[in-house]
């Protein structure tokens, strides 16, 4: 099923507003204006079902105007089924072609100057034999900021799956203008797009080499990027820590309860909780402007990662209308 | 085969026979080339900080070596085969600028950009390059050591025409660079030359006259030697074990070369079509599978970085762990 999405966020009398969102089956929005005092529109993308069959082709744009603030998140986890023989969808050619392998899903957005986009969405779990790919390009014209979130789960774990689906590709790109044209006027953005950061990871077994076997006992992998003059004291803020972390501790050593006093002999897999980050300041851009970090995660648990997810997120909450990402009060989000 | 005719295809030109082409090829893989390639693990020091990989567990190991060979094959050999086919400094700058927006972690950019520095420093000291090849290492490391950035008329669509590169220096030089831009009348974009190893490594080879099938198993004999040669210095196994593993790996290598690219994303389901992609990036027109192609309002798409991607996101993670180490013997 094809299906495509529109979304615009604009800032209007001092609030940012959505003003376009369209949708068709089988995706909707949900502008959750009661979640936000205002500050910050949030859009809930939801897939009818709960999730996305094989043969699911979606692709949503969104434009994020000067100024605005924008969040995008999921109720609940994008799940991928794998698709039925003979699903009422398919048309012949369907099943013939390629594109009933696998469920698509693409964003393509584009942020303006002093504009924030931000997209949390819950994690993507595939199911046992799903083949799913997501792409995601984000175009950052000079000065905008974005907070992108991009993880998933093994499968359904409480049925014994584990890393179990037939591929996954996600792809995440940013790119930034690398316009020289007068800076100042703002020419109609005519420059090229230069990439910044794409981050792309394709999990499906290999020769000798089964996606399980390279996951060391995880069950959840993710990223989230951080980038632009918005998030600079969250971008400074997380990288202190990190040097704070480097001279103090050495790496096995985390500072937490669960990882004390079992340095050398931590063996994947181990007793449950056990996660894994590190953090790598990027920056790009005419003249660098657009500086930020990735910052990279696995985990046992989903929860612990969705803990991590919501500690990092924290110091956003007001710029997001109050609301901050990953809370458990408020709704699953 | 090559032979020793001059290639009339692309403009660099086959400047040896067979045999000096391999001797090259020898020189490169050699452990005395000073790239400094010794100096980096990939991630293998962390992995065992973390317990990850455990001395005299081969197992470990082993595991640890076929994650590296696969992220290598699928992220750093798509860069290196389009360098290898570059041939203007434009095109070389584009391949080194995605692959300085895929590798992110830090450590492990800093090892690329160290080993692609002393490769194009060693290559151009000892080879005989050939002038038009020379001229465009000279000109590359230039551009890097000034921290500077190339302007590309866009015009005539990035293709490869005769690129007019104007370098600054530091940022004091962008409105220099910004006036000369004015004068070309048409838009254009600054691109920043870093050397990183992959694309680097596949440039070198190409002025060498190296195969590119030669040079990709090539890189891919680094990326093994330089994380069991780091595996003996940090105790984990004896030398003797070492050069087993590195030679039993010869079949790992050859399956995933034989794989190709897996990030190639018109060919779902099937891990062996991607390979196939390898000749046609040049000619890719909207034709393709949905979300593949974007269009020039989206940022273009198709090319090399289309084909990129990791495959073992753990490693990674545990790589970017390196700088946490209380007390490291390697730079990465």
């Amino acid at each position: 099923m094809r299906s495509t999405g529109e979304l615009r966020f604009e800032f209007v009398q001092g609030k940012t507003a959505c003003t376009t969102a369209y949708a068709r089956y089988p995706i909707k929005f949900v502008s959750a204006t009661r979640a936000s005092d205002g500050g910050c529109s949030w859009v809930y993308t939801l897939g009818y079902g709960g999730g996305a069959v094989c043969g699911d082709e979606v692709t949503i744009t969104c434009h994020v105007e000067e100024n605005s603030t924008a969040a995008l998140t999921t109720q609940g986890s994008t799940k991928v089924f794998k698709r039925g023989s003979k699903s009422e969808h398919a048309t012949a050619t369907e099943l013939e072609s390629d594109q009933c392998h696998r469920a698509s899903q693409t964003l393509l957005s584009r942020v303006a100057r002093a504009a924030l986009l931000v997209v949390v969405p819950d994690p993507v779990t595939c199911f046992e034999n799903s083949s799913f790919k997501q792409h995601q390009r984000f175009l950052l014209e000079h000065g905008s900021s974005l907070v992108l979130v991009d993880w998933l789960t093994s499968g359904r774990m409480s049925r014994g799956e584990g890393w179990a689906f037939n591929r996954l590709e996600s792809r995440n790109e940013v790119m930034v203008q690398s316009c020289t044209k007068g800076k100042g006027q703002d020419e109609d953005n005519s420059g090229g797009w230069k990439p910044l950061v794409f981050d792309s990871l394709v999990l499906e077994e290999l020769p000798g080499l089964t996606v399980r076997e390279r996951m060391l006992g995880m069950n959840v992998v993710g990223i989230v990027i951080l980038l632009g003059p918005r998030l600079e004291g969250l971008v400074s803020k997380v990288l202190d820590l990190e040097t704070t972390k480097r001279s103090r501790f050495p790496a096995g050593l985390e500072p937490k309860g669960a990882a004390t006093g079992d340095k050398q002999t931590a063996l994947p897999p181990r007793e449950t909780g056990r996660t894994l980050s590190s953090v790598s300041p990027l920056n790009g851009g005419i003249d660098d402007w657009c500086r930020g970090l990735a910052y990279r995660f696995a985990a046992e648990r989903t929860d612990d990662a969705r803990a991590m997810l919501h500690d990092l997120l924290l110091p956003l909450q007001q710029a997001l209308g109050g609301r901050a990402p990953y809370s458990r009060e408020g709704g699953e989000s | 085969m090559q032979n020793t005719a001059t290639a009339s295809g692309g403009g660099t030109a086959f400047r040896f026979a067979d045999g000096a082409a391999k001797w090259t090829l020898w020189q490169l893989c050699d452990s005395g080339l000073p790239t400094g390639g010794f100096a980096h693990s990939g991630g293998l020091e962390a992995a065992a900080a973390q317990g990850i990989v455990r001395a005299k567990h081969t197992g470990s190991l082993l595991r640890f070596v076929r994650g590296a060979l696969a992220n290598a094959a699928s992220l750093q050999l798509p860069l290196l085969r389009e360098a290898r086919r570059a041939r203007t400094l434009e095109a070389w700058l584009e391949v080194d600028s995605v692959a300085h927006a895929c590798i992110t972690a830090e450590a492990a950019r800093r090892a690329s950009l160290a080993q692609g520095a002393g490769l194009l420093r060693a290559a151009q000291a000892m080879f005989p390059l050939g002038e038009e090849c020379g001229a465009i290492i000279s000109e590359f490391r230039a551009l890097v050591r000034r921290g500077g950035s190339a302007a590309f008329s866009e015009a005539g669509g990035g293709g490869g025409d005769q690129a007019t590169s104007e370098g600054k220096s530091g940022r004091n030089g962008t409105e220099k660079s910004r006036a000369s831009k004015k004068k070309a009348g048409a838009a254009s974009a600054l691109v920043t030359a870093r050397g990183h190893h992959s694309p680097a490594f596949g440039v070198v080879c190409g002025a060498l006259g190296i195969e590119e099938d030669e040079a990709a198993r090539a890189f891919m004999f680094l990326v093994a030697r330089d994380v069991l040669s780091a595996a003996t210095r940090l105790s984990l196994i004896g030398p003797l074990e070492a050069g087993r593993l590195v030679s039993n790996l010869s079949g790992y290598v050859e399956t995933l070369l034989r794989v190709g690219d897996v990030g190639d994303v018109g060919d779902v389901g099937d891990p062996t079509g991607g390979g196939s992609g390898r000749d046609d990036d040049s000619t890719e027109e909207g034709t393709d599978a949905p979300g593949r192609l974007l269009s020039e309002e989206w940022g273009g798409g198709g090319g090399v970085a289309g084909r990129v991607c990791q495959v073992d996101p753990v490693q990674d993670i545990v790589q970017g762990l390196h700088d946490r180490l209380y007390s490291r013997m390697f730079n990465s």
